[in-house]
């Protein structure tokens, strides 16, 4: 039994702790924005440290609603950011403006356009999402037949599929009859369809905008766009694992996540394994480095994230996921809608990944697949976890420390140098195993008890 | 053509099958995905490295050297398996699960970190094993070539397979474990040394991982120290489509999955591209329509 | 025609029939008791009518609409709430949020509000707090209110479940064995209670009980269950004189 005095006076001292902190910390955030902000002035190494600690703060506060608020063992957080990542800055590619001091290419930014895009794409990913579910209802329903149909049915398909692709493909193995490559093949005949009819009206939409506005405009389109793509990829990923314990979750999470990679590198205009390149928008150095100056875009995501995922996680509805995570039974039996609350701690969770995803692209101006692999995903979950599940600070915290920490390392002795992943490991094991007296956890307590 | 790949996927799944018993073995008595289990095979192919220099082994192959290497392989691992269960996992069993499981990550990480510290992280070229070379044919029939080392390697895990059966099956150890995997707590109150079943645990599922890193090692003469990570999550998804916590489901699942790899590769257009990704596409399958597994069974929450 | 009408359920597992031809009826602000030795069927007979099981044959109704073989979530929402034979609190949340969760389902507010703090959010989370503490209030557990559920004592919890229930504003009440695990005094503390409950909230309380004493004084009828079949129906008077109850509990007369 928790004693009463020393739980109020933890209370007591967390709040004020963090309402003290709150001025400072924006002081200190701009004050390292301007240093940041100018390369020259500061060591762009620094300044990559810095970017990445707030793209990570964005990341470990959304995966803390799925993993700790709703307690969904998830393990496949890269992935939606790869999602986010990609779509954000590949529509930038296309339709965000670009500026190269060496060649003069298109210089008109289109934010309708884009929009136009992300439109599209959607209603493609939708009828697609259709046909793959219509598909899994029917294999589903099938067990009512008999229970052993699905799996049978599930393999002929799978047989089938590859068969008729391969034999549209020209490689003679078995008489198909070319269904599955038809209809995966209208899928980009539609988009392009609905692209070029729609894209003259949207310039024309873009061409109503001030100037001024049409590259920051274009920049947030590219963000919401990539975090609404995720959210999709956090809708189908959320969905199907519904019904999944704890473990079978987390390797259900992991497979989504690398499905997403290989299908990544697997896809030409996202540039496969070489990966893609963004033209960002030059700074006064040139294209070619990082661009630092979207650091107000990366921190004030973070602090947007944080303070929804703070508000949904003390409200009626955080209250009903938490609910949800304790005990599933018990909050159907109060009227609580498992699948919703459940869901949408990954649409949400995946969502601000998504928009984490696409300011790193924007940032590092180059993407590869294997930046979102399975490692980047455990990274993530490590910080949630050590920071406490279920504690929205903890995960700031754990985020800034565990972005420095491999820093850290990397500027010590050779020696350490060198094995800094191996310290590293062998650091987090040794945290785990003495988990139970970390004195600041006291403060920043993990799944706090009011949240009214 | 197509009965080579047949061959392929099965010796391929035999591998996968290895691996996926000490993954189902393990998780049916903890709980626990040991995401290290990957890095005990990559730990048991270096080691047989590292015996067969240090014997010059590879001037001659002989049978007795090979059994040697692999001999010295499966005691390394089974120590180093027992010894991280006991350091790693143990203090952590009355903690909720997702604590071990991250510590399984950080153990795996160490091993494949430090890994590239210690044998370095370029790809060793692992000596000749096998008497008469391991790429030889044995057989040849219908045009199809199989090779002595494919022969080994189904032998070989024929052998372990049905070593392992009579150990779970028709012995009072076995009988243990069985129970401890059914029921921890009851188990516990019924006088059986949890710990000892454990390790015990932990110590055949490393054996086993030994063994298929040493044949691996012989028949693809390249090992490094990350070459334990996709077998790892290949083998470990062949263990959840065959049911975990079910052993034969997990030679089932290891068979299956390595004819379906073999076979996407072969006949998907830019299918070895693809490869890799069947396995997830499977998980995913699996985990959707039957999480259970082809043979595990629905375990129902009493409310 | 009764507020929750059961006619002849069978529940089937496999081979067993864990309920078979079970009927009842409730209305608003009786109060019921289910008896009967230990795996007669009784929790199987709640988790039937609360939607966990669907029912092989029979028919459930609620106010004339038919539920069984809906979800448990609707089912609450049409207006039957129930507490479990083993405790199953929100043990991490405080015990003013286990209330408060109740509430959800007559929030004003989505998502949106949430979000942006609508005055619509802030209405019900005044609206709520108020309406919860109250609810604990009548329970005596608003001392409590900020603390972990599982730091409540045995007698407290189970209070708590109860009091959590009732925010969910049902028209009928589920208990399943409230008093297991009390000591005489808070036994008869719990009787008062859902005496009280009855007339307060003008619930219907349909009460699985093993301690005769609390039965016989609190209930207006008695079912008796044994083996999944009804071997009894009556007043309290009436069943415990019944021949076939007596052999139920104590087996046959020598």
């Amino acid at each position: 039994m928790s004693s009463r005095k020393s739980d109020q006076s933890g209370h007591a001292l967390g709040s004020a702790l963090k309402s003290a902190w709150l001025l400072p910390a924006l002081f200190g955030l701009w004050w390292i924005g301007t240093r940041v902000e100018n390369p020259g002035v500061f060591d762009p190494y620094y300044a990559r440290i810095v970017m990445l600690i707030g793209i990570n703060i964005t990341l470990a506060v959304s995966l803390q609603l799925i993993n700790g608020i709703s307690g969904q063992f998830s393990l496949g957080h890269a992935g939606f950011m790869a999602v986010g990542a990609y779509i954000g800055s590949y529509a930038t590619t296309t339709f965000g403006g670009i500026i190269t001091p060496k060649d003069d290419l298109i210089d008109f930014a289109n934010p309708c356009a884009m929009a136009w895009y992300f439109i599209c794409l959607g209603i493609v990913v939708g009828l697609g999402i259709v046909v793959v579910y219509g598909m899994f209802a029917l294999i589903r329903e099938s067990s009512r037949l008999h229970a052993s149909l699905p799996g049978i049915l599930m393999l002929l398909v799978l047989a089938w599929v590859i068969f008729d692709v391969s034999a549209s493909a020209g490689n003679p193995v078995a008489p198909a009859y070319f269904v599955w490559s038809r209809i995966f093949g209208l899928l980009p005949r539609t988009f392009d369809t609905l692209m070029s009819a729609g894209l003259p009206a949207a310039s024309h939409c873009s061409a109503w905008l001030p100037q001024v506005m049409l590259k920051p405009i274009c920049f947030l389109t590219a963000l919401f766009g990539g975090g609404v793509f995720a959210a999709i990829a956090g809708l189908l990923v959320g969905l199907p694992t519904l019904r999944l314990r704890g473990d079978y979750l987390a390797i259900a999470t992991l497979g989504a996540g690398e499905i997403i990679r290989v299908v990544i590198t697997n896809s030409e205009p996202l540039g496969r394994a070489t990966g893609l390149s963004i033209p960002v928008y030059a700074n006064s150095a040139g294209a070619g480095e990082a661009a630092h100056y979207i650091f107000p875009w990366v921190y004030g995501v973070a602090l947007i994230t944080t303070l929804l995922i703070w508000r949904l996680k003390h409200s009626a509805k955080g209250r009903a996921i938490a609910a949800v995570r304790e005990d599933e039974i018990a909050a159907a039996a109060m009227g609580i809608d498992i699948t919703h609350h459940k869901v949408i701690a990954f649409i949400i969770g995946a969502f601000f990944a998504g928009v984490a995803g696409a300011l790193y692209g924007h940032y590092d101006g180059y993407l590869n697949p294997n930046t979102f692999n399975i490692m980047r995903s455990i990274e993530l979950v490590v910080m949630v976890t050590l920071g406490g599940l279920g504690s929205i600070w903890g995960a700031i915290v754990a985020a800034i420390v565990l972005t420095l920490l491999p820093e850290v390392l990397r500027n010590q002795p050779v020696f350490i140098k060198e094995s800094r992943m191996v310290i590293y490991s062998l650091l987090l094991v040794l945290i785990m195993i003495c988990r139970a007296k970390r004195p600041w956890r006291w403060v920043l307590r993990g799944r706090r008890a009011d949240l009214a | 053509m197509f009965l080579q790949q047949l061959i392929n996927g099965i010796t391929s799944g035999a591998i996968y099958a290895l691996i996926a018993v000490g993954y189902t073995m393990v998780y049916g008595v903890l709980r626990l995905i040991n995401f290290a289990h990957g890095d005990i095979y990559m730990i048991g192919a270096m080691t047989g490295l590292y015996a067969s220099r240090w014997m010059k082994l590879s001037d001659e192959p002989r049978w007795s050297s090979l059994l040697l290497v692999l001999l010295m392989a499966m005691i390394v691992c089974a120590i180093l398996g027992a010894l991280i269960e006991f350091l790693a996992y143990r203090p952590l069993r009355n903690q909720p699960r997702i604590n071990s499981l991250i510590t399984a990550i950080g153990i795996s990480m160490f091993l494949e970190f430090g890994g590239q510290q210690v044998f370095g992280a370029t790809p060793q070229a692992f000596p000749e094993m096998m008497p008469g070379g391991s790429g030889t044919a044995m057989f040849t029939f219908y045009g199809i070539s199989v090779a002595r080392v494919d022969v080994l390697i189904l032998a070989t895990t024929l052998l372990m397979m049905l070593a392992l059966s009579w150990m779970v099956m028709k012995t009072r150890t076995g009988l243990a474990l069985r129970a401890v995997s059914f029921r921890f707590d009851t188990a516990a109150l019924m006088g059986i040394n949890i710990n000892r079943i454990v390790s015990f645990t932990f110590v055949l599922g490393s054996i086993l991982a030994a063994v298929a890193g040493v044949l691996v090692a012989i028949k693809f003469p390249k090992v490094d120290p990350l070459m334990g990570l996709m077998p790892g999550v290949k083998a470990f998804i062949a263990a959840v489509l065959g049911g975990i916590g079910n052993l034969p489901g997990a030679v089932a699942g290891g068979l299956l999955l390595g004819l379906v790899e073999v076979f996407v590769a072969g006949y998907m257009p830019q299918g070895s591209q693809y490869r890799d990704g069947a396995a997830f596409v499977i998980l995913i399958a699996v985990l959707l329509v039957k999480p259970s597994g082809l043979l595990g069974k629905n375990v129902i929450e009493k409310v | 025609m009764s507020l929750l009408e059961v006619d002849n359920i069978c529940v089937q597992f496999g081979g067993l029939k864990a309920v078979n031809d079970f009927s009842f009826r409730l209305d608003q602000g009786e109060l019921v008791a289910l008896i009967g030795p230990n795996g007669a069927g009784k929790t199987t007979a709640f988790n039937v009518v609360t939607g966990i099981y669907t029912p092989t044959s029979g028919s459930i109704r609620l106010d004339g609409r038919r539920i069984d073989g809906a979800s448990p979530v609707r089912i609450n929402h049409c207006g039957i709430a129930r507490t479990f034979q083993n405790i199953r609190l929100f043990s991490s949340l405080s015990v003013l949020d286990n209330v408060m969760v109740g509430f959800n389902q007559s929030a004003e507010h989505g998502l949106l509000g949430t979000l942006v703090r609508s005055p619509g959010f802030v209405r019900d989370r005044a609206k709520f707090t108020l309406q919860a503490m109250d609810l604990l209030k009548t329970f005596r557990l608003d001392a409590h209110a900020k603390e972990k559920a599982d730091s409540l004592n045995y007698g407290d919890q189970r209070r708590l479940e109860i009091a959590r229930a009732l925010a969910t504003q049902p028209k009928i009440l589920l208990l399943d064995e409230p008093a297991a695990g009390m000591n005489p005094q808070e036994k008869t503390e719990l009787m008062e209670l859902i005496n009280f409950i009855r007339g307060r909230f003008s619930v219907g309380i349909w009460l699985i009980e093993h301690d005769m004493k609390l039965v016989m004084s609190i209930s207006q009828r008695v079912t008796v269950l044994d083996h999944g079949e009804t071997i009894a129906i009556g007043t309290p008077e009436e069943v415990q004189a019944n021949p076939k109850v007596i052999e139920a509990y104590l087996g046959e007369p020598v």
